[in-house]
């Protein structure tokens, strides 16, 4: 076929669809990549986990309190932090509540969470309650003392943290798996106790190797 | 005709009457083939009893048939019963025969023992000798009837022993009465085969011409001349046996890949089946489950792909032949085996032959499996196929389609819209005139890698393959219904990948709306910023603080907020037509290509399954040109 010339139109601007192509993917994997799929190594938590957490810690739901529907936890986090879908940001915080997807539940979740031989059968969340666990303390409790940095939410009006300030390394602790655009995910988690004492040895020691540290971890848990 | 209908109209057909008042019943009244078939096969019958070693056929030019062979000769010796020699029985009385009980003939093919008796009926002439105990007898009949007795005529040999049968069909009960020869030499040639060391030959007087076979290792060679030069998998073919106490099965299989001629051929007792029966069904299903359980084991088999018979059958040539006891026929003729049983004991044997044969020629068990993944694929493929056929014939537009008014192409306009929030808030804020929405649920399939054929199973392709009139790969597009197809994709990161995936389906399948120009991406604002009564719309942070700048410098007073928008459903219907669909204060890019400009190139590398360590590579590389959105 003649490569006839493209019918031109008034007042457009004609633009090499692989410039556009290309800047637009880039785009949407660095979102990716920063933004949904990979944990940050600080925290071991993906953006809309960390704001989960952040948000329940913010609306009080401390491990001592009372539950809480999940349906607010959903709603603050949507209208504050995470311009996305509900079902997502429910589905995310199912996971962080099944104690047999995660090694260390970060929420304790009263009501239909899910089974081992079906996890996707939660109930929705109108119908559950949620508050946090104790081990997720650990990440927040040094979060008003200035440990991390802070970024404005999507539209300016709030602040969220960046990270945050985690006292053991949940990224080894719970682990993570995620696909992004180029790159993925797969870390196994691992013991608490082994995990704490590695970490003893490293911050008391001088110049630990890798091998002594393994003498602690044996291996994933 | 009488009006009486008493037991005395009742006729009784005695004899060989009912032979030659419904022939057709009896044999294949086309052309008298049948007849000398039957005759051979009584030869060959005491050729696979192991005692005859030759078999002459002899066409003459009259017409006339002579078969002899060198077998025990019929008997002739007075039946207990009939008070008539044994060869007067056999041909004279219908169901009469020595094969009924298994104590004569192990196999035979002519079972009903109606066989020659057919023969003499539909004969106008018909003369046997038989030679025994250094004997030569000899008979002669005419339309059925003895005209002479059993006679000595003669002396032979003590160990000269066989039967020679000569008849000439009756022109009266057949279409034509001239012998098929090719016919004859191919069943004289399967018989050769199918009993190894046994010689037939047959001599055409009128064409002066003689042909002989007789195969040692007759399967092998049989196959081999019949295929020619085709290529063949597996080479050598796979060939094997099984006898047991009161069965037989011998086969040889093989596959043909694309356009060869196959071979197709089966045998119950040396009879041959032209149309088959549970022989042929039980060595198919044989074949097939051997095979699936090797792809099982070998993991040959791509996702989604199952083998069913079709595909393991479809281009595997075969010689099957199978012996035993009583078997089933449909119809005097025997052109298909009914046998249950066999079935089930052909299935059996081959699937564990060939299972073990597979899983002992690893190399040529996975070439085979080969082809018939590829048939499997290729129906997986036509099925697919035949749905896009039916579909586009006819008018049906996508419900979710909001079509324009106008017809004309010059001046319509569609806009792909991602999800239905923005789809509702689309159709209030189009020019119902010249403007149509289709909103598109969730993220299209990436169909880069994905064939033209097969595309349109994805339900979002198909509904924009209908609305905008131009099939996936088809490189006309006259049918176009849209001047402009816009992708108008929210300004988050989410939009910018539909949007990328909307662009490779684009280039991939409708090359050539791309290469004329047709298709556009609608750039919705991503920040609405007011100043005091004013608004201002910018697409991007860059435009943003320009905004920021200007309404510094212009000194407007009032208070400045800024709004981001999440999606198109954010925005109030004005708005959007106001910012992205009105063509005075729209922003449209038309999105070119061009020959060597490598976007195809680009696209792989983005788009393609494998291409992951590249696109990390990109990543580094430019990364940091990307705002980082939240």
């Amino acid at each position: 076929m003649a490569q006839t010339q493209p019918v031109k139109f008034k007042g457009v601007t004609p633009l090499p669809l692989k410039t556009y192509a290309e800047a637009a993917y880039l785009d949407y994997s660095m979102y990716v990549i920063l933004d949904r799929a990979l944990p940050s190594i600080g925290d071991g938590l993906k953006p809309v986990q960390r704001r989960i957490i952040f948000s329940m810690s913010e609306m009080g739901l401390s491990a001592g309190s009372r539950h809480r529907k999940s349906a607010r936890t959903v709603g603050d986090v949507l209208g504050k932090f995470h311009p996305h879908g509900d079902s997502a940001c429910y589905e995310a915080m199912v996971l962080l509540a099944q104690d047999f997807s995660f090694r260390y539940p970060l929420i304790d979740g009263q009501g239909n969470w899910g089974s081992p031989d079906d996890p996707k059968s939660f109930a929705a969340m109108r119908y559950t309650e949620a508050r946090l666990t104790p081990i997720a303390g650990l990440m927040l409790r040094e979060l008003g003392e200035g440990t991390v940095d802070w970024l404005p939410n999507f539209d300016g009006t709030m602040e969220e943290p960046m990270v945050l300030p985690a006292r053991l390394p949940f990224v080894l602790l719970n682990g993570s798996s995620g696909i992004a655009v180029g790159m993925s995910t797969d870390i196994p988690p691992h013991n608490v106790r082994e995990i704490a004492t590695a970490c003893i040895r490293l911050l008391q020691g001088k110049n630990v190797t890798l091998a002594q540290l393994l003498e602690h971890i044996k291996g994933p848990d | 005709m009488s009006n009486t209908y008493d037991a005395a109209s009742i006729e009784v057909l005695s004899g060989l009457e009912p032979v030659r008042r419904r022939p057709g019943m009896f044999t294949d009244t086309t052309r008298p083939n049948h007849l000398v078939q039957e005759v051979v096969d009584n030869a060959v019958d005491e050729a696979i009893m192991g005692y005859a070693k030759r078999v002459d056929v002899t066409i003459n030019k009259d017409g006339s048939v002579e078969v002899q062979d060198d077998g025990r000769g019929m008997p002739v010796d007075k039946h207990p019963q009939e008070k008539r020699p044994g060869v007067e029985v056999i041909l004279c009385k219908l169901h009469a025969g020595g094969k009924f009980s298994q104590k004569n003939y192990r196999f035979s093919g002519g079972l009903h023992g109606v066989g020659v008796s057919v023969v003499n009926a539909l004969s106008s002439e018909l003369e046997v000798w038989v030679r025994r105990d250094g004997k030569e007898y000899h008979m002669a009949f005419a339309d059925g009837e003895k005209v002479s007795n059993l006679k000595i005529v003669g002396k032979v040999g003590q160990r000269n022993t066989g039967t020679t049968l000569w008849f000439q069909p009756d022109p009266r009960f057949f279409d034509s009465v001239k012998f098929s020869i090719p016919r004859l030499e191919h069943l004289l040639r399967a018989k050769a085969v199918l009993c190894p060391g046994l010689t037939l030959s047959l001599y055409d007087e009128s064409a002066k011409e003689e042909i002989e076979w007789c195969y040692e290792d007759g399967l092998n060679d049989y196959m081999l001349s019949e295929l020619g030069d085709q290529e063949i998998i597996p080479d050598p073919l796979f060939i094997n046996r099984l006898v047991e106490e009161d069965q037989e099965l011998e086969y040889a299989i093989t596959w043909i890949a694309e356009g060869g001629e196959l071979l197709a051929e089966s045998y119950v007792n040396l009879i041959p089946t032209p149309q088959g029966g549970t022989h042929v069904q039980g060595l198919r299903a044989g074949l097939t489950d051997a095979l699936r359980a090797f792809c099982e084991i070998r993991s040959l088999l791509p996702r989604g792909v199952k083998l069913s018979p079709e595909d393991v059958w479809e281009r595997c040539a075969y010689v099957l032949s199978v012996k035993f006891n009583d078997p089933q026929f449909s119809g005097q003729t025997k052109e298909r085996l009914g046998s249950r049983h066999c079935a089930v004991f052909v299935q059996n044997a081959v699937k564990d032959q060939f299972s073990l044969w597979l899983n002992q020629h690893v190399e040529a068990g996975e070439a085979v499996a080969q082809i018939a993944i590829e048939r499997a694929q290729a129906r997986l493929k036509a099925g697919k196929i035949v749905t896009r056929k039916r579909i586009t014939a006819g008018p049906a537009l996508p419900g979710k389609l909001a079509d324009c008014l106008s017809q004309n192409v010059r001046e319509s306009e569609l806009f792909l819209v991602e999800g239905d929030s923005a789809g509702g808030s689309a159709k209030q804020a189009r020019n119902k005139n010249t403007q149509a929405i289709m909103p598109l649920r969730g993220k299209i399939l990436n169909t880069w890698e994905v064939d033209s054929g097969a595309v349109l199973g994805s339900q979002e392709v198909h509904d924009i393959s209908i609305a905008i009139g131009v099939e996936p790969g088809a490189s006309d597009i006259s049918g176009l219904r849209y001047g402009k197809i816009c992708i108008l994709a929210d300004a988050d990161s989410d939009g910018l990948h539909i949007a990328t995936l909307l662009c490779a389906l684009f280039l991939k399948h409708f090359r050539p709306l791309v290469e004329r120009g047709h298709v556009f991406v609608a750039m919705p604002p991503l920040f609405r910023i007011d100043a005091g009564r004013q608004t201002f719309y910018a697409l991007d942070e860059v435009e943003k603080d320009a905004v920021f700048k200007r309404i510094k410098a212009d000194k407007i007073r009032g208070k400045v907020t800024t709004t981001r928008f999440k999606g198109l459903g954010e925005m109030s219907p004005a708005q959007l037509r106001e910012t992205t669909m009105a063509p005075d204060t729209r922003r449209l890019i038309q999105l070119t290509v061009k020959r060597g400009d490598q976007t195809d190139k680009l696209m792989d590398m983005l788009l393609g399954k494998k291409r992951a360590p590249d696109r990390r590579i990109w990543l580094e590389e430019k990364g940091n040109l990307v705002r980082s959105f939240n």
